[in-house]
Formats: C-alpha cells, sequence, structure tokens
C-alpha cells in the first residue's frame, strides 16, 4: 500500500474507532433511582370516592301558584323559624276567585230558601187534595198531577243544596290559593339560596325554567358529605363505617365522619361507570366555613388491622406483567419489585395483599430492611433486570430530613 | 476502473477517482449500496430497541407534543407501533436517499449551467451518490454500538454516530435544534470535502470557486434550519 493510502485506512480506523472508545466511556453511567426500606406497617384499606357537601335536611321550596313576587322578605344567609313568612307572591288573582266564590255560595242559599219555599208549597197542596180526595170532590189525575209536582219540587231542593256544596268547596280551594301566594319556612334552619327577585313571575313547573324555584332552606346544624362510590367497591361500603372527608376548599382540613346511609339503586351518567350514592354524617364540623355543594373528596375506612402490622412497600414500586402461565388456576398478572442490591437493580417477582392509598402488602418476596426503588417515576418505568443504579443522594438526603 | 477500485480511490486518491467519474459516470453501486446499508441498520435499530422507552424518550422531550392534552397525547403515542416506526423509516429512507441525490444532482446541474459547465445530469447524479459514500462509515459505527449495547433502551441517536450532537453534544431526542446538529456530522464535513475536490477536478478553477459552488446552498439551508430552529 502507498503512504496516502496508509493514511486514508489510518483516518476510517480513526473514525470508527474514536467514537465507539466514546461510546464504551459514557455507557458507563448509572441511573440515578430513589429508594425506601421495607418496613412493618399496619395498613388500612380505604374506598376512594367524591361528591359533595350538604346539609343533612334541606328543601328546596317551589311555587304552586302563578304569580308575580311582590315581597321578599329574607336574605341569604337568614336564620328562619318554621312557619316563618319568606316571600309573597301577588294575591290578586286568588282574592278575586275568593269573591267570585263568596257569590256563588250567596246564590247557592237563595236558591236553597226559593227551592224550600216552592217544595213547602207543593207538600201543602197535596195534603189539601188528599183531603178533599177522601171526600171525593177531586179526581185521582188532579191528586197524582200533584204528588208528582211536589217530588220533583223535592228534587230541585236538593240539588241546590248540592250546588251550595260545591260553590262552598270552590270558595275553599280559592282560599287555599290564597294562602300559597305566602312562601313560609317548613323547618328551623338558614336560607342558603334565593333564586327569584322581586318583579320575577314564579311559576310552578318541573322543567327548571327561571322562576320554577324560589329559595332554598336548609337545617345548618349538621351537614353530611354525599359521595358516589363505584359500584365495583360498593360492597366494602357498610352502614357505621368511619369515613374521612377533604373538602376541595379546604385541601388541610380532614373532617371526620360515618356512613350514614348507602343506596339501594344505582346512578348512571352518560358516559360515566355506575355510583352508588353514599352519605356520611360528619361528626366534627365546628369553625368549617361551609358553603353547600362544596366538592369534596372521601376515603371510607374499610377495614382496620391497627393492631396488625406487615411488610409493606409504597404502591408505585410494584409493576405487573402478565403471568407467562395461562393455567385457569394461576393470576392473570404477576406483580414485581426492583430490589437495590448496592449496585443495581433487581427484578425480584412478589406476592401481594392488602393495600391502601399508599402501601401494599407484600406476603412473600421481601425481607425487612431491603431497599426497594420507588422513583423516579419514569426511571422506574423503564428500569431493566439488573441495570446500574446508584441512590439519588439529593432526594435520600431530603427524605431523611 | 471497477466500482471497489473506485470507492478505495475516492479515499486515497480522490483527483483520481473523479477523474475516471468524469469519464465513465455511473451510480447504480454507491445508490444501492448506501439505500441498502441504511435500510438494514434501521431495521436491525427498531426491531431490538424498547418501542415504549423510545415513545416516551420522543415525546417527553417535544415541546410541541408537551403543549398537546394529556389525552391527543396518549393518543398520539398509542398509535405509533413498533411496526409504524420501522417501515416508515424503512420506506423513508427508500424514497427519501434517492430524492435527495437528484435533487443535489439538480442544484449541481443548474449551478454547471450557470458556471459553464459542460457535465450533464447522469454526471451531477454519479457525482452525488459517489460522493455521499462516507455515509457508511456512520453506517459501520452503528451497527458497532448495536453490538456492544447491554440494553435495548438505545437512542435513535445511534443511528447518526458521527454527528455533532452524538459526538459532543448530546442533546435529548426530540428537543428544539437536535435534529440539526445530528444532521451535522464527519460524514456530511467527507462529503463536502469531497464534493470540492470533485468540482476542482471536473472545472480545472479554483479551490475558491469549487468551495462556493459547493458549500453556497449548505450554508443557506443550514442557515434557514438554524433560524426555524432556534428562533
Amino acid at each position: 500500500m502507498t503512504r496516502k493510502q496508509w493514511i486514508a485506512v489510518g483516518v476510517i480506523a480513526a473514525l470508527i474507532v474514536i467514537p465507539v472508545v466514546l461510546k464504551l466511556a459514557r455507557s458507563d453511567t448509572h441511573k440515578a433511582v430513589d429508594v425506601e426500606h421495607v418496613t412493618l406497617r399496619a395498613l388500612t384499606p380505604t374506598v376512594l370516592a367524591s361528591g359533595s357537601l350538604t346539609y343533612e335536611s334541606q328543601v328546596t321550596l317551589a311555587p304552586e301558584v302563578t304569580g308575580r313576587v311582590t315581597e321578599i322578605l329574607v336574605e341569604e344567609g337568614d336564620q328562619v323559624k318554621r312557619e316563618q313568612l319568606l316571600m309573597r307572591l301577588d294575591p290578586a288573582a286568588p282574592r278575586a276567585a275568593i269573591e267570585q266564590s263568596q257569590a256563588q255560595v250567596r246564590q247557592a242559599r237563595l236558591s236553597i230558601e226559593r227551592r224550600q219555599v216552592d217544595f213547602d208549597t207543593q207538600v201543602a197542596k197535596v195534603k189539601r187534595f188528599e183531603a178533599l180526595r177522601s171526600q171525593g170532590m177531586v179526581d185521582v189525575n188532579s191528586l197524582a198531577e200533584l204528588v208528582s209536582a211536589r217530588d220533583l219540587a223535592e228534587v230541585d231542593l236538593r240539588t241546590s243544596r248540592e250546588q251550595l256544596s260545591q260553590a262552598l268547596a270552590q270558595l275553599r280551594q280559592a282560599q287555599e290559593q290564597l294562602a300559597k301566594t305566602e312562601i313560609r319556612s317548613p323547618l328551623d334552619g338558614k336560607v342558603t339560596a334565593i333564586y327569584v327577585k322581586v318583579g320575577q313571575t314564579a311559576v310552578p313547573s318541573f322543567s327548571g325554567i327561571s322562576g320554577s324555584t324560589l329559595v332554598d332552606v336548609a337545617d345548618t346544624t349538621s351537614i353530611d358529605a354525599e359521595i358516589n362510590v363505584d359500584e365495583t367497591d360498593i360492597a366494602r361500603v357498610k352502614v357505621g363505617l368511619e369515613a374521612r372527608v377533604v373538602p376541595a376548599a379546604f385541601p388541610d382540613k380532614t373532617l371526620m365522619g360515618k356512613v350514614d346511609q348507602v343506596a339501594i339503586a344505582p346512578r348512571q351518567q352518560a358516559g360515566q361507570n355506575k355510583s352508588y350514592p353514599v352519605r356520611i354524617r360528619l361528626t366534627n364540623t365546628v369553625g368549617v366555613v361551609f358553603h353547600p355543594g362544596m366538592s369534596c373528596r372521601a376515603e371510607v375506612l374499610t377495614g382496620s388491622q391497627d393492631s396488625v402490622k406487615v411488610l409493606a412497600v409504597p404502591v408505585q414500586t410494584l409493576r405487573y406483567e402478565d403471568n407467562p402461565d395461562k393455567s385457569s388456576s394461576a393470576e392473570k398478572s404477576v406483580a414485581s419489585v426492583f430490589v437495590y442490591d448496592g449496585s443495581r437493580a433487581v427484578k425480584r417477582a412478589v406476592t401481594t395483599g392488602t393495600a391502601d392509598d399508599s402501601y401494599i402488602a407484600v406476603t412473600s418476596g421481601l425481607k425487612e430492611g431491603e431497599q426497594v426503588i420507588v422513583g423516579p417515576a419514569k426511571t422506574l418505568l423503564f428500569l431493566l433486570d439488573g441495570e446500574k443504579v446508584n441512590i439519588n443522594v439529593k432526594n435520600a438526603a431530603a427524605a431523611k430530613k | 476502473m471497477n466500482n471497489l477500485a473506485l470507492s478505495v480511490a475516492l479515499a486515497t486518491a480522490p483527483s483520481t477517482a473523479f477523474a475516471e467519474l468524469r469519464e465513465r459516470p455511473r451510480f447504480w453501486f454507491p445508490l444501492l449500496l448506501l439505500v441498502a446499508s441504511t435500510v438494514a441498520i434501521i431495521y436491525w435499530y427498531y426491531s431490538t430497541v424498547d418501542i415504549e422507552w423510545l415513545k416516551d424518550a420522543m415525546f417527553s422531550n417535544n415541546p410541541d407534543v408537551l403543549k398537546l392534552p394529556e389525552a391527543e397525547r396518549a393518543a398520539r403515542m398509542a398509535m405509533l407501533s413498533r411496526n409504524t416506526l420501522l417501515w416508515s423509516s424503512v420506506i423513508g429512507t427508500v424514497f427519501v436517499l434517492p430524492i435527495v441525490f437528484l435533487l443535489s444532482a439538480l442544484y449541481l446541474l443548474l449551478a454547471a449551467k450557470v458556471t459553464k459547465l459542460p457535465q450533464g445530469f447522469k454526471h451531477w447524479f454519479a457525482f452525488s451518490c459517489w460522493t455521499a459514500l462516507p455515509i457508511l462509515l456512520s453506517t459501520v459505527v452503528a451497527a458497532i454500538f448495536l453490538i456492544i449495547s447491554d440494553t435495548a433502551q438505545v437512542s435513535p441517536g445511534v443511528l447518526q454516530p458521527l454527528s455533532l450532537d452524538e459526538l459532543l453534544l448530546h442533546r435529548p431526542f426530540g428537543s428544539p435544534g437536535q435534529s440539526l446538529l445530528a444532521s451535522l456530522s464527519i460524514p456530511s464535513v467527507l462529503s463536502w470535502i469531497l464534493m470540492i475536490i470533485g468540482v476542482r477536478v471536473w472545472s480545472q478553477r479554483s479551490w475558491a470557486f469549487s468551495a462556493i459552488f459547493i458549500l453556497l446552498p449548505v450554508v443557506v439551508l443550514y442557515g434557514i434550519w438554524a433560524f426555524v430552529a432556534f428562533r
């Protein structure tokens, strides 16, 4: 080979060898991971659900008659007593109806008087003709005509009496309509919402149009959380179980409560799983600035193992893979964790038990004191068995603190 | 001079090689060699890489993708399968490489017409194919990388092992400007040097003329690309 050829070969060889050497030098990098010791812990299994806070007793008052709102006597937040007048609707129409009914009553009474006179006359006539007939002074036909007229007068009298009853009923109905123009509180409590303004027309309706609801009154002495529990969890939720409720507005405040009611029938909204409404009676609501309808998150404690401690690892450490054993008795997936052995991540198959929000019990595969890799999430996601790792010193120091 | 001898001559005596190419322009050997070797290395890479890791690497560093709603990002990730990536890359290579050589030859033909060089399209197409042969160096190094790698989580940068990005900068895959830096590589520089020598041999003009002839479109192209990537 000529000198030029040697140089060319040397350059090409260098271009191949140098990147390879650089690559090899760089490939000795360890992934930084966070680890946690496997320890004994008491787990508290829970069912998580979300919902909203509500007063135990809350009513929405709706108009029963159509009428313009003439007066609103309370404001939102006012304390009210049972039967206290809250607002008035225009009474003009019911009053006119009452006057009309009263006139009809008077007319019916006059009609009765008239029919009574008529009937009494017919009775007297019949008596007189019967006396004359016994003396043979009148014929049979004339007497029969009078008896018939007397019977008709009696029917007319009864008809008039029924008309009076009808008029009286209409009068009562009109009076009730008038009473319904006064909206009164059905319970002792607080006005939580007013939906109408003076001048607006109240309309009895189920369609939720404007004016179809007037005012909300709630008994504010007790607060409930109404949560929707997924159908897969509902079997574990029972009346009397303890629950922790965290309002969205107070993420640092946990309210304790007890399950008070579990619905029999599910609710299903379009595009969502079936869920069952569960009512939790809150016990320590003193000092909570409460607005009805506030969103909340609830954990129902479905089992307490306070006295039993088990080996547990953070739930995020577990990786589930399809079980190669396809026999019917085998689990569909197998769980594993990565154990830190001092320099590498070693994949270890484990069997798991009960879990709470943060930790899951490990019944086999790990020993107390071993270090499992808990993060970072992305590193853990793509970690390979035997891969070189080292402990993220910064996070480890922060965890110790 | 046969094709193999011509390939060796390009490395050892490029002036002689270009003189030979001027007399007997041909392109099938380098064209097929480059397409076949590139397809082979791409097939190897996408057949063995940890595809879920790769998808995450592709999406998690791309600011345009990160702006998308979670659901849309997940849908896009789900659409990308191993086969999709593999065959789109293979088909892309089979079509894109000849098109790049074609465009290069068209530019060279146009520039030759303007500067009154006598060579025709076939000459310049052969010129483009032969001067791209340094790409083979990348393919060889990529193959070595794949052999020595002890994990399936291999960055796509391994396909361009002699690029500025892979050798020095190591920017995350998909990050702004990463593709520009990955395209600037030692084989590209070698190709430009060969082209300048080739133009000098074919035109019998100065080094300055040959350098401007070749580097003008390179400067314009990379200038625009850099402006778009880093603005």
